[in-house]
């Protein structure tokens, strides 16, 4: 039988603010143990959690950009569980009045672009983090009470291609936002799936099964098609799909169950009471979204009007890497060609940072000196050949035309000179002439070649060649 | 409340009890409902229930500022047992 796959997504995106969700105690990834914490985050008696601005002006800007309502009445609800990772005993969201509803992303996998419904994103805050050793749990506080936001998305997404498009659409927005770091390996970015399938056309929904544990976006594509071929050899075989939680295995790219419900959990949702509602003017809300970075569909469209040498692919390239893009853009305030300026980017200075492991944001090779590098290629003073073994020896922060001086490359152009060569090399060998005359067309290639080797490599190869073909046909 | 409900909860938030504890709270319990029972005579058809004490609502928020951050011989004072800076708790997750 043919199934229908259902994809359902939540992720969890840790807020760049600078301090907590509640609590003025700051937060940064891989500080240590326990020294980023305050009061109010390990719960002591008395006090009172107090709400992040930033935090909610960073949610404000999440909804905007993924088209959601946002509701101007800021409300908090406790969700009741009793865990180590939870000081308080309860964990302080947005269960019944979410700050924002009803929003949409586009996607376009291969089957054509499509929009995949956003059905809520609310703001809560994390848990502390837990390492489990053999026979005992050690805990570091400073993760708990940072500011979340959690995106729910309709169950609209039927592949691992689609779910990953997704995922991928929202970590570029909010990336480019700034809203978050968006990391998925260092738990910055946390994305829960559920996935069921059903009788191909039917509209009954089947088990549903979630996935955790997906720290890339390669897995979460592996974990959907791998899962959903699982539940349908299951029917197949006369079985039925258990409802249960299920982990990414990515030595065998397979998901093993984690754990079955024990019966569902009551978590006691009730308002907030220590926390009033707040309500957010209009200037306030009009005043964040005045103030958003462009985003990336935005700047897609602009890429296409002002470098049209750009493909569909070069530019997804760009915006897929946005510390490669923020180059991309320093560099084309001075650079003459933006295909030269997004290849050298995307393929040679992308191969070399990558073996230096160091970051566009870290090197010392500065935009301006790339944009010069591709106009002495635009300008014809070197050759892109030359160009390539340059910019390997600019990384350091060294200027291109420095290097080009002092290693001899320069690229000839001049018609005059080239002639000459051109005369004196054909002088030489008469017999290659003579071959050529009686049709062996590659004396042609092997003259051009002799001119390039009087030159020491400096001639413009395509100058050369013209003028080679110039001169056999005078003699 | 049953021996077996209280027990039961214990089991939700991980905490094992034996059954001389379960009965010991289960008696406390018996004196708090007949106590609740007080409020069951109270008629509260049609009024609205309530979670904050006044019927308002505000406009604070906090400026994204660092402050009153503790040491970690302060997070750690009424720790037990601590292990290169971490809390150790007895691990209950399988």
């Amino acid at each position: 039988m043919e199934y229908d796959i259902v994809v359902g997504i939540e992720i969890h995106v840790e807020l760049k603010t600078a301090t907590k969700m509640f609590s003025g105690a700051p937060y940064a990834f891989k500080k240590p143990a326990n020294t980023c914490d305050s009061v109010i985050d390990l719960a002591h008696p008395g006090t009172l959690p107090c709400v992040n601005k930033e935090a909610v002006r960073k949610a404000i800007e999440a909804c905007t950009a993924l088209n959601l309502e946002i509701d101007p009445l800021i409300r908090f609800d406790r969700k009741n569980y009793y865990y180590t990772d939870l000081p308080k005993g309860y964990q302080i969201t947005q269960q019944f009045h979410p700050i924002g509803r009803n929003g949409w992303v586009e996607i376009a996998p291969k089957s054509g672009k499509r929009k995949v419904r956003i059905n809520r994103i609310h703001m809560e805050e994390d848990t502390a983090k837990q390492f489990h050793l053999h026979d005992e749990t050690l805990i570091d506080y400073n993760r708990a009470g940072v500011p979340l936001v959690e995106i729910v998305s309709e169950p609209d997404m039927h592949s691992g291609e689609e779910a990953a498009l997704y995922v991928e659409k929202l970590r570029q927005t909010l990336d480019y936002l700034d809203v978050s770091d968006v990391k998925m390996e260092e738990g910055s970015m946390r994305c829960d799936t559920n996935v069921s399938i059903m009788p191909k056309g039917s509209n009954v929904f089947g088990t549903k099964v979630e996935i955790k544990n997906l720290n890339s976006i390669a897995n979460i594509a592996a974990a959907i098609d791998y899962e959903a071929k699982r539940q349908a050899e299951v029917l197949e075989s006369g079985g039925t799909v258990v409802q249960e939680t299920r982990r990414f295995d990515e030595k065998t790219q397979t998901t093993v169950t984690m754990r079955r419900k024990e019966g569902t959990v009551d978590y006691k949702y009730f308002p907030e009471p220590n926390i009033f509602p707040i309500r957010l003017s209009e200037e306030f809300i009009k005043a964040v979204q005045e103030h958003m970075p462009e985003l990336p569909d935005a700047k897609e469209k602009r890429y296409h009007e002002d470098y049209p040498s750009l493909s569909d692919y070069d530019i997804s390239v760009l915006l897929g890497n946005k510390e490669m893009d923020v180059f991309f853009e320093e560099t084309m305030q001075t650079a003459k060609n933006a295909k030269t300026a997004c290849n050298f980017l995307a393929t040679d200075l992308s191969g070399l940072l990558a073996k230096k492991e160091v970051s566009f944001a870290e090197t010392k090779l500065h935009p301006a000196s790339l944009a010069k590098l591709v106009n002495m290629i635009e300008e014809k003073t070197v050759s892109t050949k030359q160009a390539k073994e340059i910019l390997e020896l600019m990384l350091e922060g060294e200027d291109p035309e420095v290097i080009a001086k002092e290693k001899g490359m320069k690229q000839l152009s001049d018609e005059g000179a080239i002639a000459a060569l051109v005369a004196e090399v054909l002088d030489e060998n008469p017999q290659s002439i003579a071959d050529y005359k009686n049709g062996k067309t590659h004396a042609q290639g092997y003259l051009v070649g002799q001119v390039m080797k009087k030159s020491k490599g400096q001639a413009n190869p395509k100058l050369a060649a013209a003028l080679v073909a110039a001169e056999l046909a005078k003699r | 409340m049953k021996i077996e409900e209280i027990k039961e909860l214990g089991r939700q938030i991980r905490f094992e009890c034996s059954d001389e504890e379960a009965a010991s709270i289960a008696a406390d319990f018996d004196l708090l409902e007949k106590q609740l029972a007080f409020f069951e005579e109270i008629d509260t058809e049609n009024v609205e229930e309530m979670v904050y004490p006044f019927d308002v609502e505000t406009v604070f928020l906090r400026e994204d500022v660092e402050n009153d951050v503790l040491s970690r011989e302060e997070v750690l004072a009424n720790v037990s047992r601590v292990r290169e800076g971490h809390v150790v708790v007895p691990k209950v997750v399988r």
